[in-house]
């Protein structure tokens, strides 16, 4: 497994952990509410597991185990943009939603707007990355079958 | 069915949770690099308890969540928590154990003599 795609799936792991202690919390406080406070990180719960778990992982296995050209998966500089665009994207997002809860100030419109710069422009980085590896795996040394 | 409502953090949870999520972690208990020859995926036992874990959880939290708006007995709350450590559960034991197989390829060992 490459660097990268090592690095994009522990991110992803933690972001599991982190997102299911969250929903786990907002479950009980479900039946026994203790926070009502907790229930404005809810788009916290959804963000770090649909982005932070979901997509992360996906982008990370991808990355592993497309097709390469000549072994070699090119223009990687793209993929580990697309890492830092999306962890900066969603530590932006989290400090927008944890601001107001923790300090009770709202957050800076530049946290928000940098959050969705940075969640716009990371797909981008990763399609023009993964774009070529998406082609017919071609196995050089052996011969097409003969009709 | 205006109560139908009710049910939907229920069928978010087990399309995303029962499906996706198991999807994923199935595949990659699978698929991930071993560990070692004699013990590829580590410690299976605890690959059982995720699986148990994260069933019995989604299983107690379908029954649980909407039967709390239905009925003021106590007992649904406390398997609506049980429900929710089962999960957390489930979420940290497959992370500690997928953990280790998150790694680069190993160098082939060297042929003795």
């Amino acid at each position: 497994m490459p660097t990268l795609a090592r690095v994009f799936i522990k991110t992803a792991l933690l972001y599991l952990a982190a997102g299911i202690t969250l929903g786990g919390a907002l479950l009980i406080d479900k039946a026994y509410p203790f926070s009502p406070a907790l229930w404005e990180l809810l788009p916290l719960h959804f963000q770090w597991l649909l982005l932070g778990w979901t997509l992360q992982l996906a982008l990370g296995m991808a990355y592993w185990i497309m097709p390469r050209t000549d072994l070699v998966r090119k223009r990687s500089w793209l993929g580990w943009f697309s890492y830092g665009l999306l962890n900066a994207s969603l530590l932006a997002f989290t400090s927008a939603e944890l601001l107001p809860a923790l300090a009770t100030a709202s957050a800076p419109r530049w946290l928000e707007g940098t959050a969705a710069v940075c969640l716009i422009a990371s797909p981008i980085a990763f399609t023009l990355h993964i774009w070529p590896r998406v082609r017919k795996l071609v196995l050089t040394g052996l011969s097409p079958k003969q009709g | 069915m205006p109560g139908l409502g009710a049910l939907e953090p229920v069928y978010f949870h087990l399309f995303m949770l029962g499906w996706v999520l198991q999807l994923i972690f199935g595949v990659a208990w699978w698929m991930f690099p071993i560990l070692s020859r004699e013990k590829p995926r580590g410690n299976e036992a605890i690959g059982w308890v995720v699986f148990y874990a994260l069933n019995s959880g989604l299983i107690l939290r379908a029954v649980a969540e909407p039967m709390r708006n239905l009925s003021t007995a106590g007992v649904w709350q406390v398997l609506l928590v049980i429900s929710a450590v089962l999960q957390m559960i489930a979420g940290w034991t497959f992370v500690i154990c997928i953990w280790p197989r998150v790694k680069g390829k190993q160098a082939p060992a060297q042929k003795q003599g």
